[in-house]
């Protein structure tokens, strides 16, 4: 099975961002509310309602769609925001909402029943029962699946279950199954599932002692980097830990995801969409990725070379770039 | 993407009026941007007061003296003070040439991160918001400067052009030392040795720049 | 006599066929327990290991009287791990649902919700109920306040709740096993079996932080909340699961037992514990919204 066109999908962390993405080549665009109703809550980031529904007219005067990630997991007894967040990016015109929640999907259903709505990879579906679930439950027309799966075991699920797939093209490696790790509020009591930030800033302490930087989160130290090594997130899954009297990456090193050499294989498993991830990120590296992809998949339409990895290795992180689970050997 | 390019305006001047201007003259400019930036860019200003109530250092590795930031307040101040103050709940280090550039948009604060180009102590919170609430804004420097020159525009630009093709020259000279540590399919050196021989480098050349700039500067103000 | 409350999650490490035959036939034949769940999490490479002794295991703990539950995996990737649940889920069994695709393969038939599913409101607990969940068992980093609601008076479903054993924190489809080892996951040798209580991962500076066991991250410390327990009770949690560890598991139900059905004062049920519950620290900062890591001397 292959399709015609692969779409771009292009974080939009701010409106500065959402344009740099549009006027850089993104068939789509995808953002947040300020607020925990999404996986990216960090201080200053983020769409306010004017600001979506500017993002989505200047979005759709240039043929891009914007998607609204409403992707956490509510508290009980406080699933108003969630609700509102769906109502606003109905309100909005939005194209669609990515959610993970079963009662905010649910919800999303009940409530509006034609917006579109796409599976978050914080629902970790990897398996085409999963998919089907939430098809039949939610009518859910698009997965963004999660960041453990091979080239082939992508293909077979899409053969399988027929549903549009959304795949990580580039950002970061996510070792663990997304949307069900507790490390960071294992550290820190706060909730990336709820409260939206995995290694909170508010958390995360930078401490300099005989020409190394050390990394903290909640107290705990996940790192120390000697001069001119290059530094990992302060996330607990790129921590260097002690096993058998030896320190090391256990889960993952600092090392991005980057499938520009491989959008062949993906377009050939009928994959519908390549996600940039990097909502965090400024809109200088929104600029510098999303013209690059585009720049590459333009090519590939043409049938042109293949690009190599390496172009943008200076915006991954590590400064090392890989395929992740897409790659074999990775496991 | 120019995103390895030095800006060279804001940069140059900067640079040439950090070096020859004194403390109190510096500290009304700094006002004054911020001053400028608030009928901008209303919503930066507003932004930055909604942050958590803090005083965060800039501290360019290139300047004798660092900008203090006091977010989470109305009004949002900015000082220069001496670069031994302490104090600051947050502290943010670069180049002056990186933190135009991350203030303009220009690169990615990660990217810095990751290649230890950044460097961040103190209230990381803090220190994220500021990031943000910059990035949502399409920033100049340079227009905002030359808006506060008035009818030193003209002159400011002049210097600023001169300046440019020095500092043009510098990054080709920069360049071309960057082949000579790296040739091509040659086995990667020692990373710290060739940082530490980067440095030395780059402090001989910031030496010529700041000479350079400081005869421009006189030159200028004779022609004003 | 037992008040019907206690379980025994699956176990998480990898012992030996034989140990785990010694170790549920005890739990069969002296621990005060109703429901014990069987069946692998973690990682389906050391099913076909232990295979042998699942039956025998199945009819001693249902000649005893205890219920027993299937899990089932917590990721689920290929079409063989996919075949095999639905197998399981052609018997007599109930089944624990780790993964969402459990529930699709089970067709409408009643089962558990394990912790593994994402179930911290009363929306997503009320589509699982709709959906012929009968019992939900709630993540570990469920806070108090959340599960106040949660489990409240309202709940149409009973509640299952952690409060003895090392905490889940994260699956993966990496083995860390493997890679502290330094081997691959598709040569694993099953390492994981080395160590059965996990292999604890220091910080640089030396603290004890987290367990790896296999593709599963766990937390260093035991959560231990038996001083919760009644106020647990009364938000509405019907039944309390004791996770297996290296320790004397029985010892440990009697301790709950006893401390659930008012014969022992919660501070003589701790001193109990104390001198049982083997050598990590106490943990319980979860329920209490804190750090997870963190441990809350005196009940909130």
């Amino acid at each position: 099975m292959s399709v015609r066109y692969l779409e771009l999908v292009c974080p939009a962390g701010t409106p500065a961002a959402l344009r740099t993405a549009v006027e850089s080549g993104a068939d789509t665009v995808y953002c947040g509310f300020r607020d925990c109703t999404n996986a990216r809550n960090y201080p200053g980031l983020n769409l306010d309602f004017d600001e979506l529904r500017e993002g989505v007219a200047f979005a759709h005067a240039r043929d891009c769609k914007v998607l609204v990630a409403i992707n956490t997991f509510p508290r009980a007894g406080a699933e108003a925001p969630w609700h509102r967040a769906v109502d606003q990016a109905a309100a909005a015109g939005a194209d669609a909402v990515i959610l993970a929640d079963l009662g905010v999907l649910d919800y999303a259903t009940r409530a509006h029943p034609q917006l579109r709505r796409h599976l978050s990879v914080q629902a970790s579906a990897a398996n085409a029962p999963s998919i089907r679930f939430y098809q039949e439950l939610f009518d859910v027309r698009r997965v963004v699946l999660p960041r453990v799966l091979s080239v082939d075991e992508v293909a077979e699920l899409i053969d399988e279950t027929g549903i549009e797939t959304e795949v990580f093209a580039f950002g970061s490696v996510g070792p663990m199954s997304e949307g069900r790790c507790f490390l960071s509020s294992y550290l820190t009591g706060l909730s990336p599932t709820s409260e939206g930030a995995c290694a909170p800033a508010s958390h995360v302490a930078y401490e300099e002692a005989g020409g190394r930087v050390n990394s903290r989160l909640g107290g705990v130290t996940l790192n120390s980097f000697a001069r001119g090594e290059p530094a990992a997130y302060p996330t607990p899954c790129k921590g260097r830990y002690v096993t058998h009297g030896r320190a090391s990456y256990l889960f993952e090193e600092p090392v991005g995801l980057n499938a520009i050499s491989i959008l062949p294989g993906l377009k050939q498993a009928g994959v519908t969409a390549l996600k940039i991830e990097g909502r965090q990120r400024s809109r200088a590296y929104v600029a510098e990725v999303v013209a690059t992809f585009r720049r590459a998949l333009d090519a590939l339409d043409r049938g042109e070379a293949v690009t190599p990895l390496g172009a943008l290795s200076g915006s991954t992180e590590g400064g090392k770039e890989t395929h992740g689970a897409y790659g074999k050997g990775w496991r | 993407m120019p995103m390895d390019t030095a800006h060279p305006l804001p940069l140059a001047l900067l640079r040439g009026a950090a070096t020859v201007m004194p403390e109190p003259a510096l500290s009304a400019i700094a006002d004054a941007v911020l001053r400028g930036l608030r009928k901008t860019h209303p919503k930066l200003l507003r932004n930055l007061a909604t942050l958590d109530a803090a005083v965060v250092h800039v501290a360019a590795d290139d300047l004798p003296y660092r900008f203090a930031l006091e977010v989470g307040r109305e009004p949002v101040t900015i000082r220069i003070v001496e670069r031994n103050v302490t104090g600051a709940d947050a502290e943010i280090r670069a180049t002056v040439a990186t933190l135009v550039d991350l203030v303009e948009g220009r690169i990615d604060s990660d990217t810095l991160f990751f290649r230890r180009d950044l460097r961040i102590t103190g209230n990381t919170s803090v220190v994220v918001g500021l990031r943000n609430v910059l990035d949502r804004e399409e920033l100049s420097l340079a227009s905002e400067l030359e808006a506060l020159c008035g009818p030193l525009a003209k002159p400011a630009r002049r210097l600023a052009r001169t300046l440019e093709r020095v500092a043009d020259a510098a990054g080709r000279r920069l360049a071309s030392m960057h082949r000579t540590l790296h040739p091509p399919g040659a086995e990667q050196q020692d990373l710290s040795s060739e940082i530490d021989r980067c440095h030395s480098e780059i402090a001989a050349l910031t030496a010529r720049l700041g000479a350079l700039e400081s005869r421009l500067k006189r030159r200028a103000d004779k022609l004003a | 006599m037992s008040i019907r409350c206690l379980t025994l999650g699956p176990l998480l490490f990898h012992w030996s066929a034989a140990r785990r035959r010694d170790f549920y036939f005890r739990i069969a034949d002296e621990a005060p327990i109703d429901t014990v769940y069987l069946g692998e999490v973690v990682c389906s490479k050391r099913e076909a290991m232990v295979e042998q002794v699942h039956d025998a295991i199945v009819q001693r703990l249902c000649a005893a009287g205890k219920r027993v539950v299937l899990s089932t995996l917590a990721l689920v990737t290929t079409p063989r791990e996919v075949a095999r649940i639905r197998d399981l889920a052609r018997g007599d069994l109930m089944l624990e649902a780790n993964d969402v695709a459990c529930i699709q393969l089970i067709e409408r038939r009643p089962f558990v919700v394990g912790p593994y599913i994402n179930v911290f409101s009363e929306g997503a607990r009320d589509v699982l109920v709709r959906r012929g969940a009968t019992r939900i068992v709630l993540p570990v980093e469920m806070n108090s306040t959340s599960l106040t609601i949660v489990a409240g008076s309202a709940a149409p479903t009973a509640i299952e709740y952690q409060v003895f054993g090392r905490q889940p924190l994260s699956v993966a489809m990496r083995c860390y096993h493997a890679r502290a080892n330094n081997l691959t996951k598709d040569h694993c040798q099953i390492v994981c079996g080395i160590d059965p209580e996990g292999l604890v991962a220091e910080t640089l500076d030396g603290d004890e932080l987290l367990t790896i066991n296999g593709t599963q991250t766990l937390t260093r410390g035991n959560g231990v909340l038996i001083r919760d327990i009644a106020m647990l009770r009364t938000l509405g949690v019907t039944h309390f699961r004791l996770s297996p560890q290296d320790v004397d598991m029985v010892a440990i139900a009697r301790v709950y037992d006893d401390a659930l059905s008012g014969r022992v004062q919660v501070d003589e049920a701790e001193a109990a514990l104390r001198s049982i519950s083997g050598a990590a620290p106490w943990i319980n900062g979860f329920l209490h919204g804190s750090a997870g890591r963190s441990w809350i001397g005196s009940s909130a």
